[in-house]
């Protein structure tokens, strides 16, 4: 629906819309002014009008005065902006960015990121983004969608989708989880390996056969553990280095064999003497581990 | 996002869909009209008598009743093997000193080896006549043999398909992947065996390919048998004699549907290959760089230099010949056979019909060729249709000049088909040739369009610009350099045709290489001569013309094209 009309059967030249292509798609015989000027051009504008409202875009998107180059002599970055420029220079009330950003280098990547985002705030224009990075989606958007196979995985705000995500795959592919299967006893306890777990906020009939979801963040591991639920003690059997902080693999014999990631900053790994081969008291918050039935 | 979408009716056809399916269409219907239906006419003729009754086979046991016309079938057949088994071998090695070796000059020496693809294919057998006929000038090097029939059959036809295979055999050894090459250097393997574990291996696809071109070529071309075949029948003269000299529509058609066995075989092998090539070489390969070696180099040289040198004696003795008054009589030079051919005799009007008919297939066919390609590649619709043209444009590739223009004739010249105006018109040459050679230009096109980017048209749709608007400002210029080509080829083939053109012609539209036939059937072999070069010499005006233009294009669009 657009503006109350149904625009899923029209042909593509019917509907409302600006398209950016991962591929750019920039026409490559065609100046930048061109380019930017190519929709106008067929909406009987005078050359003048024309010229001012690519110039306008030009400096919206951080490009003035490239009207006379092509896109060849462009980085790959600048091409996307003036792709952008393109989709933008009708004023479409829905923006359609097809894996904008996968075709450029990280660095690159993350510095269009923030200024996609702030372009797309100035203009106010309705923006739909496709992207295979769960980073990107959550850090730009106001609302994901994630979708598995063509089909609607879940709705939401990108936190919802971290925090509370609607099924294990959505839980699996939006940031890192540590899976553990269980058994529920009732009222939000559940038996995993030889451990018994709560769940706040869970239900689920006892002897059903579970799931256990929880990110390698959402753990205790200073102040007084002894007054926090689901303890444990288990063996570090080894630590990646990934930076900022670092993702312990755990071995707890209770969990028999199944191994818990759990994120650590630098300063916790310091401060706690985190090595290879040592031993740690953690335990896992009952707020936070998410319950799927098998 | 509304919760309930109403019950989708099918997909709306906008404007420019309904563009698309008509241009489709259009192109189908053409392709039909002029592939199809004349290759439907000779089947059905093959089984009727001359009064339009059904007769079944009877013709074709008629025909293989008939000794001399059975006999021309083994005939065609053994003589295409011997040629394809010289040709082959000859154009291997020539292919091979060309992307192997370090020799010098290989600019020079493939242009030279590509030179007989602008003659007519009656120019070779006319100097081969002239070299070693009754009054040759190299007679006694055929050691008492006649030169008229078989032998010279396969001289001329070895002289015209040579450049066909080296440019297949060339695409095949490029297509060398320099880390097996490594690798045997590691293993410490032997050149010759290299050569056969590695070399051969890598380009057997290409030497069948080779092969079958080269056979089909040869089997289904009749302007060298004719000069030059004496009383030694072949296939593609006994079509020629049936139906011009005795009128027999229905063994005309028999002899055709037995020239299409070849070349439909040959299109199959072809199409597998194609396939097959693709997948030889991977994104990954690294192409093979060769490295000099003094002895092989100057060997390959050697080869080459006489291969080019044997060329040029051909067509050197073509244009010889067109320079002096009679051979061996009168040799002083005279412009003469010009001005016969060109003014005073009666095929005059022949060379400026043919090069009237030549711009106007490269015209025709480049656009309608580029367009096909374009509606095929680059839109949405129709879904079915789409394999079914694919497949059209590739088969015309299949089908001999020969049967195509006797297709035309029991086709269009049916009293009964609307389009019998048409017959005898300068318009039918320039469509039955732009069909006859369609596969090759729709193949440049397809490969250039290929090449763009497929989202070009979603972005104009966005955008609200129409599909054609599109074509005309981006997908034609970045095209440009496959569009010129497409119209060079389209000229150089249709100015030398003969097996398409020769029953469709009328007095006032006959073409060159027609007239050369007639010409030379009446002794009047200098005028042939002079005509024939004439047509080289605008050939290689066209392609110096096209190679000026391409670079003119490139320098002109530099600024984008990086």
């Amino acid at each position: 629906m657009q503006n109350g009309r149904d625009i899923s059967r029209l042909p593509p030249a019917q509907r409302d819309y600006g398209i950016v292509f991962q591929s750019y798609a920039l026409f490559p015989n065609l100046s930048v002014e061109d380019n930017v000027g190519y929709g106008l051009v067929n909406r009987r504008l005078a050359r003048g009008e024309i010229r001012n409202r690519v110039a306008e875009l030009l400096k919206l998107v951080g490009l003035p005065g490239s009207e006379r180059k092509y896109p060849s002599q462009l980085s790959g970055g600048q091409q996307q902006r003036i792709a952008l420029a393109r989709a933008l220079a009708t004023s479409p009330g829905l923006l359609l960015l097809d894996e904008p950003l996968s075709a450029l280098d990280a660095l690159e990547r993350v510095r269009l990121r923030g200024e996609i985002r702030s372009l797309q705030k100035k203009v106010g224009v309705t923006t739909i983004m496709v992207t295979h990075d769960q980073e990107e989606a959550l850090s730009m958007a106001d609302r994901v969608v994630v979708m598995n196979q063509g089909v609607l995985e879940q709705v939401g705000t990108p936190r919802e989708i971290y925090e509370l995500p609607a099924s294990p795959f959505v839980a699996d592919f939006v940031g890192r989880v540590n899976v553990l299967n269980a058994v529920s006893l009732g009222g939000g306890r559940y038996r995993t390996g030889r451990l018994d777990l709560s769940a706040n906020g869970s239900d689920c009939a006892a002897g059903k056969a579970v799931r256990l979801y929880l990110r390698p963040e959402d753990r205790v591991v200073e102040g007084d553990l002894d007054a926090e639920s689901n303890q444990m003690r288990g063996r570090i059997a080894k630590v990646e280095f990934l930076g900022g902080h670092c993702l312990a693999e755990v071995q707890v014999p209770e969990l028999e064999g199944q191994p818990l990631s759990v994120f650590f900053s630098l300063n916790q790994v310091r401060e706690l003497g985190l090595r290879e081969g040592g031993e740690l008291r953690l335990a896992l918050r009952p707020d936070r581990i998410r319950v799927f039935e098998k | 996002m509304s919760a309930v979408l109403p019950a989708p009716a099918a997909a709306r056809i906008d404007l420019s869909g309904l563009l698309v399916r008509a241009a489709l269409v259009a192109s189908g219907l053409g392709l039909a009209l002029f592939l199809l239906a004349p290759m439907a006419a000779i089947f059905v003729r093959a089984v009727l008598d001359n009064q339009g009754n059904f007769v079944g086979l009877q013709h074709f046991v008629a025909y293989f009743a008939t000794p001399a016309l059975a006999r021309s079938v083994w005939n065609s057949v053994w003589v295409s093997i011997v040629v394809a088994a010289i040709t082959v071998p000859a154009a291997f090695l020539f292919a091979y000193a060309l992307t192997r070796s370090c020799m010098p000059f290989k600019g020079t020496l493939r242009l030279i080896a590509l030179i007989p693809l602008l003659a007519p294919s009656l120019l070779p057998a006319i100097a081969f006549i002239q070299w070693f006929g009754n009054q040759g000038a190299a007679k006694w090097l055929m050691g008492g043999v006649s030169v008229y029939g078989a032998p010279g059959i396969i001289l001329s036809e070895v002289f015209n398909s040579f450049p066909h295979a080296l440019m297949i055999l060339i695409a095949a050894l490029v297509l060398a992947d320099g880390r097996l090459y490594e690798a045997a250097d590691a293993l410490g393997t032997r050149r010759l065996r290299r050569f056969f574990t590695i070399t051969l291996p890598g380009c057997k696809y290409g030497l069948l390919s080779a092969f079958t071109v080269v056979f089909t070529y040869t089997i289904s071309d009749f302007g060298a048998p004719k000069v030059i075949g004496g009383t030694f029948n072949v296939l593609a003269v006994d079509v020629f004699k049936q139906v011009i000299g005795q009128f027999n529509f229905s063994i005309g058609a028999v002899v055709g549907l037995l020239l299409l066995v070849p070349s439909v075989v040959a299109f199959a092998v072809d199409w597998v290959v194609r396939r097959r090539l693709t997948a030889n070489l991977g994104a990954r390969s690294v192409p093979f760089i060769p490295r000099p070696r003094r002895a092989f180099d100057t060997l390959m040289l050697a080869y080459c230099v006489l291969v080019c040198a044997l060329l040029l004696a051909v067509l050197g003795m073509a244009v010889y010949t067109s320079l002096i008054q009679l051979w061996p009589y009168k040799l002083n030079f005279t412009l003469q056979h010009y001005h016969y051919a060109l003014v005073a005799g009666d095929y005059a009007p022949a060379f400026w019909n043919s090069l009237k008919m030549g711009a106007w297939t490269a015209l025709i066919g480049t656009v309608f060729v580029f367009c096909t390609a374009y509606l095929l590649e680059k839109t949405r619709g129709l879904g079915p249709l789409r394999p079914a043209l694919r497949l059209l444009a590739l088969l015309s590739m299949a089908v001999p000049g020969l049967v195509l223009g006797l297709g035309y004739i029991m086709f269009f010249n049916h009293p009964q088909n609307p389009l019998n105006s048409l017959y005898q018109t300068m318009a039918i040459l320039a469509v039955s040739t732009v069909v006859h050679y369609y596969t090759s230009g729709h193949l440049t096109a397809v490969t250039a369009l290929k090449a763009l980017d497929d989202e070009y048209e979603s972005v104009s749709a966005s955008l609200k610009v129409p599909f054609y608007k599109t074509f005309w400002r981006v997908t034609v210029p970045v095209c440009l350099p496959a569009i010129l080509e497409i119209a060079r080829y389209y000229f150089v083939v249709s100015i030398s045709t003969l097996s398409c053109v020769v029953f469709l012609y009328a007095p006032h539209t006959i073409l060159a290489a027609v007239a050369i036939m007639n010409m030379d059937e009446a002794g009047d072999i200098g005028p042939a001569a002079a005509l024939g070069t004439l047509v080289v010499l605008a050939s290689v005006g066209v392609c110096l013309l096209y190679s000026l233009a391409t670079r003119l294009l490139i320098a002109r669009s530099q600024a984008w094209r990086l």
